[in-house]
């Protein structure tokens, strides 16, 4: 039986740390004890067995993954936007010196909020769409001018959503605002050399200088705000044809559970139309990576509002299905529907990465079949009453949609928080071959935002 | 401390975060092999080594410079493994690699493309790897370090944060007790 003074000694030797007096020693030890000869031999081919272990490779994803989570913003809060959630919600003030004005706002605020939600996720503002001060990807990152001096810039006022990833030393969000550098530009130059793997870096692509906080859904201005739910009934329906008539380019926020399940359906519901979906790279990748928070905008121009009746109608028909089978595996929440503003008409220039210019409407003389005495708006409003109300054209069944090969095209692109390249090949090409749009059909822009953690 | 290192700290420090990326892709393999065989479970040692660089980053002006990045940024995740292993209560057994077999290596040519070969040694890297698994956290890391990162005695005990002699006792305690478990295992 060994000391332990002595099996120290060799398992110090196995270590290589023994200096070349002590590795004499040890060798002289074995040459005279079997019995530690043979302990020494047993440990050194256990350390070697060790060494021999394959080494297991790190996930391809886990840089990216952790590069993900670095460039999640944090919470940016600035003076001029610290006014607490709750002082929003006592409207009594307002009401007192802007009666008018407080109500319209309020109302479209409740309907929009009309569902119990959390109320610190869902901030809805009445100030202009904010921004959020992120270079694009290949800017040079900015560098501070004084590390404690912030960069002056408009920020968002983002509700909590995740894990609070300020810069070095940084522990609150005041601290952030003295190296704005150490963090902002962490988004894109992150995705810098050494690069990615090609479908990582679609996946993982630099978050857009225009990202918004997923959740928090902007006032837009008066217009129609619809719960899902709502399109059962009558009135519903006939504000949203009222709606839809009133100008010929929308856009429609649509507030969802979660985004990856509902652009699935939002694309059975389009393909059912006629309408196929055509994505950039990015955004193809961001929909087949699994657990990636994203939110989609589509874009088209030659829907009409019976297309439009029809696709919400889709989707609330297969919600009413999924929720009598299990309560609350309704996808859809709420619709806001408003007129397309030159803002938003450069909010869809920045998203596609390229100006768009809408192909105009071809003039209508006379249309086959079309009464010329009744105005044509009558007309597509009773054609859109009677397909929401199942009157109309043959609707494909919940879940089964009818297949029809794809007409026309809409351009599917992630809106949140990564965008298109800019000018991508696909957006290019989708744009250059647009066909003329036909007599009655509507510009739309569609965002989707999923609400769920 | 590697002046490549330093260099990107301090581009990191200054504002280029592109550098935390390059330590992030220079360090990432090797710190996932270290941490897969201490906690032997592939999403948790994922889980350890990506919450280790994201606290490295978070952390980095608190980084004196004065040791290697590396055994820094192996100490948080050391660290965090060490800790996850002891609230567990059973070690865990041998699990299969994502990509199947674990331990079973190419085949080596040089022996003439011998099937058995390779399956001899997948086999015994197995009985290894559980007979590490049944090691204390504590005498796991030091063995892991020792033998399959060839740390030094002066790194290991930055990393684990005890001194050197503590380095030393472990790993002799860690040895014995590995070559005790591969006896009764019907070893030679």
């Amino acid at each position: 039986m060994l000391s332990e003074r002595i099996t120290r000694v060799l398992t110090a030797f196995v270590d290589g740390e023994l200096s070349p007096r002590q590795q004499a020693i040890v060798r002289k030890l074995v040459r005279q004890s079997p019995e530690a000869r043979k302990l020494l031999e047993e440990l050194r081919q256990d350390a070697s067995r060790l060494r021999q272990l394959p080494r297991q490779p790190g996930s391809p994803d886990l840089a990216a993954n952790v590069l993900q989570r670095l460039a999640r913003p944090p919470i940016v809060i600035s003076a001029s936007n610290a006014a607490p959630p709750t002082s929003r919600r006592r409207p009594a003030l307002w009401v007192a010196t802007a009666a008018g004005l407080v109500l319209a706002v309020c109302f479209g605020w409740r309907a929009w909020f009309s569902k119990p939600t959390n109320s610190e996720e869902l901030v809805a503002s009445t100030r202009p769409q904010p921004e959020v001060r992120l270079p694009n990807p290949g800017e040079r990152p900015h560098e501070p001018a004084h590390p404690t001096t912030p960069t002056p810039e408009r920020v968002v006022r983002v509700p909590f959503v995740g894990p609070v990833l300020p810069g070095p030393e940084e522990r609150s969000p005041r601290v952030h605002d003295k190296q704005p550098g150490a963090h902002q530009d962490l988004a894109h130059v992150l995705m810098g050399p050494p690069a990615p793997e090609p479908r990582d870096e679609k996946v993982f692509a630099a978050p857009t200088q225009e990202m918004e906080e997923f959740r928090e859904v902007p006032i837009l201005g008066l217009g129609l705000v619809l719960g899902f739910r709502e399109l059962s009934s009558p009135a519903a329906q006939r504000r949203l044809v009222d709606e839809l008539h009133k100008a010929d380019a929308f856009r429609i926020d649509i507030r969802c559970l979660q985004a990856a399940v509902a652009i699935d359906r939002l694309q059975t519901a389009f393909a059912a139309r006629g309408i196929g979906f055509v994505s950039d790279e990015r955004t193809q990748a961001r929909r087949q990576f699994p657990g990636s928070e994203t939110n989609y905008a589509i874009y088209f121009e030659n829907a009409t509002a019976e297309d439009l009746g029809a696709i919400l109608q889709i989707l609330h028909a297969e919600d009413r299905k999924l929720e009598a089978k299990r309560k609350g595996s309704a996808q859809f929440d709420s619709l806001a529907l408003r007129e397309l503003t030159p803002a938003d008409h450069d909010g869809l220039t920045k998203i596609l990465g390229i100006e768009v210019r809408p192909v105009e409407p071809r003039r209508v003389k006379s249309l086959p079949g079309l009464d010329p005495r009744r105005p044509l708006s009558q007309r597509t409003a009773e054609q859109v009453e009677q397909s929401l109300k199942g009157q109309g054209p043959p609707r494909p069944m919940p879940g089964r949609p009818m297949v029809r090969p794809p007409d026309r095209q809409a351009l599917l692109v992630a809106y949140n928080p990564v965008r298109p390249r800019p000018a991508s090949a696909e957006v290019k090409r989708f744009l250059d071959n647009r066909k003329e749009r036909s007599a009655g059909t509507l510009q739309v822009l569609l965002v989707l935002r999923g609400t769920k953690k | 401390m590697n002046p490549d290192d330093r260099q990107l700290i301090a581009d990191c420090l200054n504002g280029q975060t592109a550098a935390f990326g390059k330590l992030v892709s220079r360090y990432q393999d090797r710190l996932y092999n270290t941490i897969y065989r201490l906690v032997d479970h592939a999403e948790d040692a994922q889980d350890i080594v990506q919450d280790a660089f994201v606290s490295a980053y978070q952390s980095l002006k608190s980084f004196k410079g004065d040791s290697q990045f590396f055994t820094w940024l192996y100490r948080i995740a050391v660290n965090t493994a060490i800790s996850a292993k002891r609230k567990q209560r059973q070690p865990l057994p041998i699990q299969v690699g994502r990509t199947g077999d674990e331990g079973i290596d190419p085949v080596d040519p040089s022996e003439g493309n011998r099937p058995d070969h390779a399956l001899e040694r997948a086999d015994e890297g197995r009985r290894i790897q559980a007979a590490l698994q049944r090691l204390s956290p504590e005498h796991r890391a030091v063995l892991i370090l020792k033998d399959m990162e060839g740390q030094k005695y002066e790194e290991m005990a930055e990393i684990l944060g005890v001194p050197i002699g503590t380095v030393r006792s472990r790993l002799h305690r860690a040895r014995l007790e590995l070559r005790e478990l591969l006896n009764g295992d019907g070893e030679s």
